[in-house]
């Protein structure tokens, strides 16, 4: 086949232009076989750059397209669809990327046009092995899935269902809300917390579209964008939710307590609990772990008193197969637990605090009804609120955790509120106060008499009586001094959900160096992540605050609305294919194929390809023992390759033949 | 300013990369079990070499009053090795002659120069011999303390030698 290439080489501003001598490289292409023309602009990517492409398409008849400029995953797809528009079939078009890969990484002109010499013609000797592919177009299911029922999965379930699609939401407790459930006030305004989430948490029991399966864990996950189909295993609640009202009664007549986690184990709940007053849905669930009748085989007193008979102990998990098209990771944090920091004492000495603690202590819904009394029954006088515990610290979280600050500050003003007498230290490295408002509030706090002291604490000391010593360095003063306080709060750093490793295997999605779910890009794709068609929101991408949650929760629905209603995506066909002529049979393929797309035909005796499921990984080409000419990979033909590599290997070479 | 030593501390990298790691938290300063006895606390210290203020740092008692125990180094979120940047500190001072008249340093060079002829430590030996270089009349104030640990056998007179010293020697 007659093959006739245009080249056009970018000088990316001054980003490769002043490293590559652009000029030199296009009159050198301009000698290569095949190719018409060759030409070098500013920026290739702009609309002028991509008319010249279009216009030489048509003018000389081009049949390839090879673009030197940045990375392909920046502005491949840019110059494919300028391809298309010029009617020239975008898979006959190849990027090589001279910015990344040589301007940026070297000084040296001479080396780096070189270099760029020998990609530029690999890629125009690939090029010309190039075969026009077509497009696999997709239906999408119009529903998605939610994993995590707390603020950011909360609000990006609204917006989905408000806009008429299904929603699912999969939360592993058994009540929505999150941690923000778990709070009294939230800082900068001083909202009452479950004032302003219960009536969202009712909106989401209430709304058709909603379908809410709490107390569940996601199981297994296969499909692809569009087209996901998700295992969900619902853990028994042996309460019959359809019967439960809600009453309580079970509660109160249930023999077996147990620590209260929504509490932070501060008191204690019976084994039959409602997670807290205004949980959704308002059903009762037994903790099997503790109740007498799983441990010990006797009691069943809640079934007697049950006024619906919900109470059913014969329950069994059940699996939930759900088919969605897009998904939402919003898992939420956790809390680092400050006891593996010896010198703090935490879980030493009884009257040293976490945050989340004291958050349960001030609620009005908490364990002492907001009245702040210690684990020894004192009120106390002096608090020292220790900052950055765990976080911006080598040895546990590198990281700042950016809520911490702001609510030490919410946690020292709810204390002075309740207790206008009694001292509060806040012990800071540095204050983050970076949100709207937020400055502000830290201004208000400290005129209302909270003592603000830079240096981090770096012991605490029991002296007796349960009270406690602080050793720091005031580091304004340079003088190291100690505080003898009642109670000690720790503002311990958020860390990523225990299981965010095996959800993140699970939905491929990769984590970042701290654990966190890695978004597609920290800027512009904040909310997408490599895995197409799964999104993430709240704090399971990074430590975050209500406002941002919510905001990423509504900017995720919006990226899984625009993935519903383009209703079909297209399937890169870069994909395998098998030449049913030369396959044997022997079924390598289809034991290597991580994806399931590789399946026997039986008529044919031979493998077949499911389109929609190959992500062209080509893990079969390479295992199938007949050669990749009976198994081939679309768009990495070993002609493609070999071609490429030709150019790019030192001579003597190997004369290829070309095949195709 | 001594514009040389300070240039050479500069271009010291493990120095350098103390004083670039450093977030001046104060824990360091706050672990330090003689913190109580320092002029400028250990965090004062690298900030003072930060800001260039290196003839100050110098002459400055805390990197002598430095057990190295690493209490500080354990601690700190960093990971910064204070004992190490002490050490790096008092070598700086004894090559540029920062040392010569303090007794932090007399006391440390009597006890090396004790181990470098003995290859043991003798408790007496040292004091004598450091009281003699600073303070002799000091001496004649512990002699009833002496005497009392003379009784008890904590203090011995004996001075014990390493035999064959050359060959640990390097």
């Amino acid at each position: 086949m007659n093959r006739r290439i245009g080249v056009y080489i970018c000088h990316c501003g001054l980003n490769i232009a002043s490293v590559v001598n652009v000029e030199k490289l296009t009159e050198y292409v301009k000698e290569l076989e095949d190719v018409v023309i060759a030409r070098n602009y500013p920026y290739m990517c702009s609309d002028p750059g991509q008319e010249i492409i279009k216009k030489d398409i048509k003018e000389y008849n081009l049949t390839n397209v090879v673009v030197a400029a940045c990375s392909p995953t920046m502005h491949g797809p840019t110059f494919q669809k300028a391809c298309e528009e010029a009617g020239l079939n975008p898979y006959m078009f190849q990027m090589v990327n001279i910015r990344e890969q040589v301007s940026w990484v070297t000084d040296d002109i001479e080396k780096a046009t070189e270099k760029a010499k020998l990609l530029v013609s690999a890629a125009v000797n690939r090029v010309r092995f190039h075969q026009p592919l077509e497009k696999i177009l997709v239906p999408v299911k119009q529903s998605i899935l939610i994993v995590g029922g707390g603020i950011a999965g909360i609000e990006a379930a609204l917006k989905i269902a408000n806009s008429g699609k299904k929603v699912y939401i999969v939360e592993k407790e058994p009540s929505i809300g999150g941690r923000m459930a778990q709070l009294e006030k939230t800082f900068p305004t001083l909202d009452c917390a479950a004032c302003i989430l219960t009536p969202k948490m009712v909106e989401v029991a209430s709304n058709p579209n909603i379908t809410l399966i709490t107390y569940a864990e996601v199981k297994e996950v296969s499909g692809y964008i569009g087209n996901y189909r998700v295992k969900v295993i619902k853990k028994p609640r042996y309460v019959d939710e359809s019967k439960c009202i809600g009453c309580g009664l079970c509660a109160i007549r249930c023999p077996s307590k147990v620590p209260d986690k929504f509490n932070m184990g501060l008191n204690n709940r019976r084994a039959i609990y409602m997670m807290f007053p205004q949980a959704v849905p308002r059903k009762y669930t037994i903790d099997s772990e503790h109740c007498l009748f799983f441990t010990k085989g006797v009691c069943r007193v809640c079934e007697k008193f049950c006024p619906t008979k919900a109470v059913n102990f014969d329950q069994k998990p059940e699996e939930i197969v759900l088919e969605v098209g897009g998904i939402i990771l919003a898992i939420g944090y956790d809390l680092f637990d400050p006891s593996v920091i010896k010198r703090y004492g935490y879980g030493r000495y009884m009257n040293v605090y976490t945050g989340l603690e004291v958050e349960r202590l001030v609620s009005a819904s908490g364990p002492t009804n907001g009245k702040i009394i210690l684990r020894d029954g004192r009120t106390p006088s002096t608090i020292v609120i220790i900052h950055c515990v765990g976080s911006r610290d080598e040895n546990y979280h590198t990281y700042c955790s950016k809520i911490c600050c702001m609510y030490a500050m919410k946690l020292a003003h709810l204390i002075k509120e309740r207790l206008p007498n009694s001292t509060v230290y806040e012990l800071y490295i540095d204050i983050r106060a970076h949100g709207k408002g937020y400055e502000e509030f830290y201004r208000k706090v400290q005129e209302e008499g909270v003592i603000f002291i830079r240096g981090k604490a770096a012991e605490v000391a029991e002296v007796g009586n349960g009270r406690l010593s602080v050793i720091f360095e005031d580091t304004l003063l340079g003088r190291v001094q100690s505080i003898e306080a009642d109670m000690v709060i720790l503002a311990t750093a958020a860390e990523p959900r225990k299981d965010a490793k095996e959800l993140a295997r699970l939905f491929r999605v990769p984590l970042d160096k701290d654990g966190f779910f890695l978004e597609k890009h920290p800027k512009l794709a904040p909310v997408s992540t490599v895995s197409k068609g799964v999104f993430v929101a709240g704090a399971c991408q990074g430590p975050k605050d209500i406002p941002d949650s919510v905001a990423q929760g509504a900017a995720a629905a919006s990226e899984a609305l625009a993935l519903l209603s383009s209703g079909v995506i297209e399937v890169e066909p870069i994909i395998a294919e098998v030449n049913k002529n030369l396959c044997s049979g022997c079924r390598i393929c289809i034991s290597t194929c991580p994806y399931g797309a590789a399946v026997y035909d039986a008529e044919s005796k031979t493998a077949t390809i499911q389109e929609v499921l190959c992500q062209g990984c080509g893990t079969c080409v390479a295992s199938c023992p007949s050669g990749a000419r009976t198994l081939k990979q679309r768009g990495f033909t070993d002609e493609q390759i070999l071609g490429e590599l030709e150019m790019i290997l030192p001579k003597p070479k190997i004369k290829m033949k070309a095949v195709a | 300013m001594n514009v040389q030593i300070t240039h050479l501390i500069n271009s010291d990298k493990k120095i350098h990369a103390v004083v670039e790691k450093c977030i001046q938290c104060g824990t360091c300063s706050a672990s330090c079990p003689l913190n109580q006895y320092m002029d400028y606390t250990p965090r004062q210290l690298i900030a003072l070499v930060r800001e260039g203020m290196i003839d100050e740092a110098l002459k400055s008692r805390t990197s002598w009053l430095c057990s190295t125990c690493y209490l500080c180094a354990v601690r700190c979120p960093v990971k910064i090795n204070i004992g190490d940047f002490m050490t790096s500190l008092k070598r700086y001072a004894i090559k540029n002659g920062y040392s010569d008249n303090l007794p932090y340093s007399k006391l440390t060079k009597t006890y090396v120069d004790l181990v470098n002829k003995y290859g043991r430590i003798s408790e007496t030996k040292l004091i004598i011999t450091f009281s003699l270089k600073t303070n002799p009349l000091k001496l004649l104030k512990m002699l009833p303390l002496s005497a009392k640990l003379l009784r008890e056998g904590i203090l011995s007179l004996s001075l014990e030698k390493v035999k064959n010293i050359q060959e640990i020697r390097t």
